[in-house]
């Protein structure tokens, strides 16, 4: 009786594995990725620990006092930046709001040596995103044309496995073996920095951590498709492999970079240097009227400036956010730019955690305008402590995370069915 | 010979899939950066200098001595060298509505489609150099042919060279030529030879490459594996070594964060300064006998004074709010030259007190200042050094300071700002008094026109300043291509030819 069809891809599922597993390509990305995942994890720890003190003196340094002018907001660092850094940087800051400067970021931030800003932080986002996806594809190069070359592909095409079942089992032993390693791996290093009192997670830290490997996971696939796709094309895998690298390196750095380049001249974003000294030209307008005017001319009060420096955020936001969305739409083309939009908004240190801190500290200002119009020696005037609270999972899902998980998976769809495809139409010769 | 086998290489690689693929890519990034960035700099330009002009209009109306400042600041000019964007600015780094996707996607210029896609094409065009020419069956007939191992390894490495020069060449003249026609920039002499150097710098970059998977071929027999090792090796010095750098550099010498510091430092000139001055000054009220009888009433019977004998009065001292002395005390302060006096030695003590505490407490704050100054600086050295173990650090930097978007330019910037500052002050208070001479009740709330004022214009850095700023980088970047070629050659004279 012929062996079920679901068993003969077992079978060569499970031989393309073991083939993988004993393979010196194996063994060398598998201790890359130990070594990567495990100086991930311990710097970036690190780094989270001085971002945490920095947040510590600051927020020391926030509680109001008899005398002082202005107010201070605090964000805290989120926890899961250490696997998806992001705009962290720009969003655990202190603020001083203020009557007449507005609100500036604190100017006891950790100064950053701007130079390194040029090289990307070493989290997990960025070994998932630039170095697993090349991996993927080094697993994937030859998973046709490798066959081929050594001639077994005939043989095996003679025998009563259909294209079909071959394929699917080459894919599914292929993935397997990039991608049980990082599971285990993941699990270790999820579990060595869970023990780390820093970072306490819970229960939606993990739910949020599952939706990224499951991210990962889509993302892994698709490089494999692609992998598989183009040595099914290719006559040698020599060829496929050539190929294979210029197409990563235009995914991951090319697209994502020229992108945002391109969103800038569809929608020109406004300058934040212009923006930065109509700022300051409405405060000495404003502190000239009301001077020469002995406060007489409305023009020189405290609600005149904060009217015109409300509307002056306002239309610069509106034009920032044109072009963001712009770019993130054009960014999506890559999937490498949609893996980070994902990781980003999970950890919540992406592009709608910065817009929200942005509405929460124009929020946080008007609420407290008469706070700030005082000053008194003896007590601290009344007003609403800051607060930003991450947002709530269901909350991410509906900001954008969710559309970017389902162009993930049509992503890796599309590709997989084009790589049977190819596959099935693959001349053995 | 050596010449017949270079233009074989040459010819080889010219018409080989793989360098055609990676050109085309290179080609194709490097076009599309330049034509983006080209666009982007007559925008910002533009700005810049709309901005001047909507300035000098607010000034003609609104410009007055006490807060004119604000509005004064010099802005650095935007680099005419669209091609490397480098460092990101200071003033989108702090502001809190800036632009985050370069944050998030690293923006493609001529130095990221170098630094990631030519060196690539280096890896490529080298990795099967002499094991494939094995695999063939060729080397051995060629070597069959007296050609000696150094000068077929030469020629190899010579005629991969040629490859890049020809591939990087197009990549920069076709970058050249889109910034030129799009953007508008004016280039001075030392703009266009910066922009010339900036391209000889890119072949040693991608040459260390290209030399590496040469040494490859020459220590593994199998192309198939030393493909592999030259893709780990190009992971490793690209991707990795400069992005954990700055990490392991926080790790080994570690720095407090400035927020700490500046907390530690107004603990300093603050509530301990507070606390020691409270402390002094109990201690001369203790000395000049005198007692407190409630929260705002102090009797005194003072000893002799300095130069006197005492005079066994009791003295009274009643304060106000904040600490100031009450009406009461002010009327016998006019009336009494005795309690006058009195009053006076105790002001002069208190005074000396709280001038001791606060050189002293700010002495403290500039020792720890300084202190954290030197850690920092520590870190920031180890961290540039640490990256020095990959060449890609070298050539964005070096990249940096010649097109003036690195350190250096930010450096001078920092310093031609500082003086025109000076000189700024200088003109605006000449102003004031100016107009004071003419009319005695002028303020510094009231208009005051500074059309005349000196303009601040930003001289760049010349091309020898550049290039020797840039200088050491290269040497590393020849350096790496020494090493590599060296063991490239031990490799082959080794290599088994069979």
């Amino acid at each position: 009786m012929p062996p079920a069809p679901a068993s003969l891809i077992w079978v060569i599922a499970r031989k393309e594995l073991l083939d993988h597993l004993l393979s010196l390509k194996f063994h060398v990305c598998v201790v890359a990725m130990i070594v990567l995942l495990g100086l991930s994890a311990f710097v970036m720890y690190r780094d989270y620990q001085v971002r945490l003190e920095t947040f510590a003196s600051l927020r020391e340094r926030a509680r109001p006092r008899p005398g002082e002018a202005g107010l201070m907001a605090v964000v805290e660092p989120r926890r899961l930046s250490v696997f998806a850094k992001g705009l962290d940087e720009v969003l655990d800051r202190g603020y001083t709001v203020t009557a007449y400067d507005g609100i500036q970021p604190h100017e006891w931030q950790t100064p950053v040596a701007r130079i390194f800003a040029l090289f990307a932080p070493p989290d997990l986002l960025y070994i998932v995103k630039a170095l697993l996806s090349l991996i993927a594809l080094l697993f994937a190069y030859d998973t046709v044309s490798g066959e081929k070359e050594r001639g077994t592909l005939k043989l095996v095409l003679g025998s009563p496995i259909s294209r079909g079942q071959f394929a699917a089992g080459k894919i599914l032993g292929g993935l397997a073996a990039v991608l049980l390693p990082f599971l285990a791996l993941w699990v270790g290093v999820l579990a060595a920095l869970a023990t780390r009192p820093l970072l306490a997670f819970g229960a939606e830290d993990f739910s949020r951590l599952a939706l990224m490997f499951l991210a990962t996971l889509l993302y892994i696939t698709t490089f494999f498709s692609l992998g598989t796709l183009v040595s099914a094309v290719s006559r040698t895998s020599a060829a496929s492999l050539v190929t294979l690298l210029f197409f990563w390196a235009a995914i991951v750095f090319a697209v994502p970079s020229l992108g945002d380049l391109v969103a800038e001249q569809l929608s020109p974003p406004p300058s934040a240097e212009t923006q930065e000294l109509l700022r300051r030209q409405a405060f000495v307008k404003n502190r000239f009227i009301a001077i020469q005017s002995q406060n007489h001319d409305r023009e020189g009060s405290f609600e005149a400036f904060n009217r015109d420096y409300d509307r002056l955020v306002e239309d610069y936001r509106a034009k920032l956010d044109a072009t963001i969305a712009t770019s993130k739409t054009l960014c999506r083309v890559s999937p490498a730019a949609t893996l980070t939009y994902v990781f980003t908004d999970l950890a919540g240190t992406g592009l709608v955690e910065q817009r929200r801190l942005s509405r929460t500290l124009m929020d946080w200002k008007s609420r407290n305008m008469r706070a700030l119009s005082e000053i008194n020696m003896r007590y601290v005037p009344a007003h609403t402590p800051f607060e930003f609270l991450p947002m709530r999972l269901a909350e991410v899902f509906q900001q954008g995370a969710l559309t970017d998980f389902v162009i993930l998976v049509l992503t890796c769809g599309a590709l997989l069915i084009v790589a049977v495809l190819a596959f099935l139409k693959a001349d053995p010769r | 010979m050596f010449t017949e086998l270079v233009f074989k290489e040459l010819r080889d690689h010219l018409l080989s899939l793989r360098f055609q693929v990676g050109l085309l890519l290179g080609l194709v990034v490097v076009s599309a950066s330049a034509f983006v960035l080209s666009a982007q700099f007559r925008r910002e330009n533009h700005e810049y200098w709309l901005r001047l002009q909507q300035n000098e209009e607010f000034l003609s109306k609104y410009s007055h001595l006490n807060r004119v400042g604000n509005v004064l600041e010099p802005v650095k000019p935007v680099s005419p060298l669209v091609l490397v964007e480098g460092l990101p600015d200071p003033a989108n780094a702090a502001a809190l509505d800036s632009n985050p996707m370069p944050d998030l996607f690293r923006p493609a210029d001529f130095t990221t489609a170098v630094g990631f896609i030519f060196s690539l094409l280096g890896i490529v065009l080298g990795f099967d150099a002499l094991n494939g020419e094995k695999e063939r069956g060729t080397l051995s007939l060629m070597l069959a042919n007296r050609l000696r191992r150094f000068d077929l390894i030469a020629a190899k490495w010579s005629g991969g060279m040629l490859v890049l020069a020809i591939s990087l060449l197009a990549a920069w003249l076709a970058a050249i030529v889109v910034v030129l026609v799009e953007s508008g920039a004016h280039w001075s002499a030392d703009d266009a030879l910066s922009m010339i150097t900036l391209g000889a710098f890119s072949l040693l970059y991608c040459g260390v490459f290209f030399t590496l998977a040469l040494a490859f071929s020459t220590l593994v027999s199998r192309s198939s594996v030393s493909v592999l090792l030259s893709l780990f090796a190009w992971v490793l010095l690209v991707f990795v070594l400069p992005n954990v750098s700055p990490y392991v550099a926080a790790q080994i010498v570690r720095v407090p964060s400035l927020a700490a510091l500046q907390r530690d430092i107004q603990n300093i000139t603050s509530e301990e300064r507070d606390n020691l001055g409270r402390e002094g000054t109990g201690k001369v009220f203790e000395q000049l006998g005198c007692v407190w009888i409630s929260n705002r009433l102090a009797e005194c019977s003072p000893p002799a004074g300095p130069g006197g004998a005492s005079t066994g009065r009791k003295f009274t001292l009643e304060y106000a709010d904040a600490g100031e002395p009450s009406d009461t005390v002010k009327q016998r302060i006019a009336s009494d030259p005795e309690f006058r006096q009195f009053y006076e030695r105790l002001r002069n003590a208190n005074e000396e007190v709280w001038a001791t505490v606060n050189r002293q407490q700010q002495a403290k704050a500039e020792r720890l200042r300084a202190a954290w100054r030197a850690r920092a600086d520590s870190q920031f050295n180890l961290s540039e050094q640490l990256s020095y173990t990959s060449p890609l650090p070298p050539f964005v930097y070096a990249s940096t300071d010649l097109s003036l978007t690195g350190l250096m330019s930010r450096r001078r910037f920092d310093q031609q700002a500082e003086a025109y500052n000076q000189t700024l002050e200088t003109y605006l208070w000449a102003r004031y008094h100016e107009e004071r001479a003419k009319n005695p009740t002028f303020t510094v709330n009231d208009f005051l026109g500074v059309s005349t004022r000196p303009r601040f214009a930003f001289v760049p850095p010349r091309f020898f300043e550049r290039l020797a700023e840039a200088a050491p980088f290269g040497a590393m970047l020849a350096g790496w291509n020494l090493a590599f070629f060296t063991l490239a050659i031990l490799g082959f004279l080794r290599f088994d030819v069979r």
